[in-house]
């Protein structure tokens, strides 16, 4: 009951602040979307509201932490419970809509299916996967006994905790739930199946607005059979989370590009300024996200460049206001990562890991045709990108494929420049679930690739 | 052979190989290991992750060393799955290398490191010792 709390806090206060963006650009919501992004917009306010609080030394408890999320429901209450057919601002009215097929039929139970087995397999367990006891778990655990993050906690060495240099995310949404269910190390695991179904409903809203129905489900249907994201959703650890906060500001912005409507653009750089807080290669989908809203504006038409200018630049504010807090705190305390470091850039060492890049091949190709974490689902996606490449740089598609492509290339440099020893070590503990990272939106591209081609052979209803 | 025919083989095939890796285990004993997660409290579901050897010594560790006190702890590679388990499950106790109050030794105990006294002996599993002049 009190899980069940803590997360409906967090979804109060995303509900709030999508709610009040809402009716500021008067932009109405799907009901899936609306439920999913409040959740997604709540963990990541209830990770800035713990971390705020133990920048100024507020203890980090239930009742406190239940002050923001009440207000929030004061205010929100006030303006719907009073008028209840204003909800309808909210949420677009499209209708009765239309019953679902056999096909669409099957394809939701099958995610339904997925989803249940998920929760299933992450029911029973205390936390055990490596990076959430050596890392996540831990520090969460730190920072409930602690009431908060203790003071010194950055400059703490690695024997101590794992990566003290770490976005704070989890552990924080962890600290969250805790604070409410007491240290229980089963329980908090739930969030993890209820991101993942989050994910998948906020990640069919947005095919939905880009695509048909029936091909939105399909799509989810592939993204939600992923061995590999539904594995991740049954352990504490961040990269699920990461997947979804920058594969929906992606999606956001085409869907901004799509329809001019600032809000998009807004939430789109919502959910990249927050991926920061995940984990550090959000840093390089940041990045690259920002270097597509420059190319964004200076494409833009003559007529659209004013509103283009100012949707633009109150993303990057957005995102510099979100991100800044933890940019500074790490660079303020001085966390370095034991694993990654641009010190230890040497031409010898360069060439010492650029002779290591035909193992490094191997091991990708591995991934790529190995069906037990991605069932077939890069060989779609390869096969995919040959067959239909003269696409790749058309219309929305453009923006997929550079940020793909631009982020795989930046994932690949900062291996060959900043690690230190032993690449292939790393490279194979890590590149499936670096692979995961970009698997969503590689789906999104798949799906705007093969469009055409699926719509051909379906059906007319 | 046309595009039609392709695209519905290739959601035959997701579709075989999903259903294949859902019912099929992970691991050998997954449902077994669900079965066992599933019936017991959080006790036995710990000692089953840590197995027994290692959940003595660090139930004997955790309930007898000052809390916030320092150890290290020695018997696994570095940053094994043992080894950061041991570390999640004995906070808020503070491992560290340097010059810690304790060493809790896992595997077969030898003999104390210098400096340090045994504290507790756990035949065949373990030991734990103290600084010399930490108790």
């Amino acid at each position: 009951m009190m899980f069940f709390l803590s997360v409906l806090a967090m979804w109060i206060m995303g509900a709030a602040l999508l709610t009040f963006a809402a009716n500021k650009t008067r932009h109405a919501f799907s009901s899936i979307e609306f439920a999913g992004m409040s959740l997604f917009v709540g963990m990541a306010l209830s990770v800035f509201i713990l971390f705020f609080y133990s920048s100024i030394g507020l203890r980090v408890d239930i009742l406190n932490i239940l002050a923001m999320p009440s207000l929030l429901f004061v205010m929100m209450s006030s303006r719907y419970l009073a008028k209840p057919y204003k909800a309808g601002e909210l949420i677009s009215q499209e209708g009765s809509p239309e019953a679902l097929s056999l096909v669409e039929k099957l394809l939701l139970l099958a995610a339904a299916v997925q989803v249940v087995w998920v929760f299933i397999l992450t029911i029973p367990f205390p936390v055990h996967a490596h990076d959430a006891a050596a890392n996540y778990a831990l520090k969460a655990k730190i920072f409930f006994f602690h009431s908060g993050i203790p003071a010194d906690f950055f400059s703490w060495s690695e024997s101590t905790v794992a990566h003290p240099d770490y976005p704070l995310f989890l552990p924080l949404i962890m600290t969250w739930i805790y604070s409410f269910i007491g240290f229980n190390d089963v329980l908090v695991r739930l969030i993890m199946p209820l991101f993942y179904a989050g994910f998948i409903a906020v990640f069919f809203s947005s095919m939905r607005r880009l695509f048909d129905r029936s091909y939105a489900l399909l799509a989810t249907f592939i993204l939600a059979t992923i061995p590999q994201i539904g594995d991740f959703a049954t352990i504490m650890h961040a990269d699920l989370i990461l997947t979804g906060f920058v594969t929906t500001g992606v999606l956001y912005l085409i869907r901004y590009i799509r329809s001019g409507n600032g809000i998009e653009l807004l939430l789109a750089s919502f959910m990249m300024g927050s991926s920061i807080w995940i984990k550090n290669e959000a840093m390089v989908f940041t990045a690259v996200f920002i270097l597509l809203l420059v190319v964004l504006f200076v494409r833009s038409a003559r007529e659209d460049k004013k509103n283009v200018l100012r949707d633009v630049l109150r993303s990057l504010a957005l995102i510099a206001a979100i991100s800044a807090p933890w940019i500074l705190t790490r660079v303020s305390g001085g966390a370095v990562n034991s694993d990654l470091d641009i010190k230890s850039l040497t031409a010898s060492r360069l060439w010492e890991n650029i002779r290591h890049i035909p193992a490094l091949l191997n091991l990708f190709q591995q991934e790529v045709f190995g069906p037990k974490k991605w069932n077939i689902f890069w060989v779609i996606f390869f096969v995919s990108i040959v067959w239909k490449r003269k696409r790749l740089f058309k219309g929305e598609m453009f923006y997929l494929s550079v940020f793909t492509g631009v982020s795989a290339l930046a994932y690949f440099a900062a291996y060959m420049a900043m690690t230190g020893e032993n690449l292939y070590f790393y490279v194979n503990t890590t590149i499936s679930r670096f692979m995961m990272h970009f698997s969503a939106v590689a789906a999104v591209m798949t799906g705007y690739l093969l469009y055409d081609e699926v719509r051909k052979i379906r059906p007319e209803r | 052979m046309n595009a039609k025919f392709v695209l519905r083989s290739v959601l035959l095939v997701w579709i075989i190989l999903w259903v294949i890796f859902l019912a099929r285990q992970s691991k050998r004993g997954q449902y077994a290991e669900l079965t066992y997660l599933y019936a017991n409290e959080y006790g036995s579901k710990v000692r089953y992750l840590l197995g027994d050897d290692l959940e003595d010594l660090l139930a004997f560790s955790a309930e007898n060393l000052p809390r916030g006190a320092t150890y290290d702890i020695t018997g696994f590679e570095r940053f094994s799955i043992r080894e950061v388990r041991a570390r999640y499950y004995l906070w808020p106790l503070y491992r560290t290398e340097d010059d810690p109050e304790f060493i809790i030794s896992y595997g077969d105990p030898g003999t104390s490191p210098p400096g340090y006294k045994e504290f507790k002996v756990f035949p065949g599993k373990g030991a734990v010792y103290s600084r010399e002049e930490a108790i």
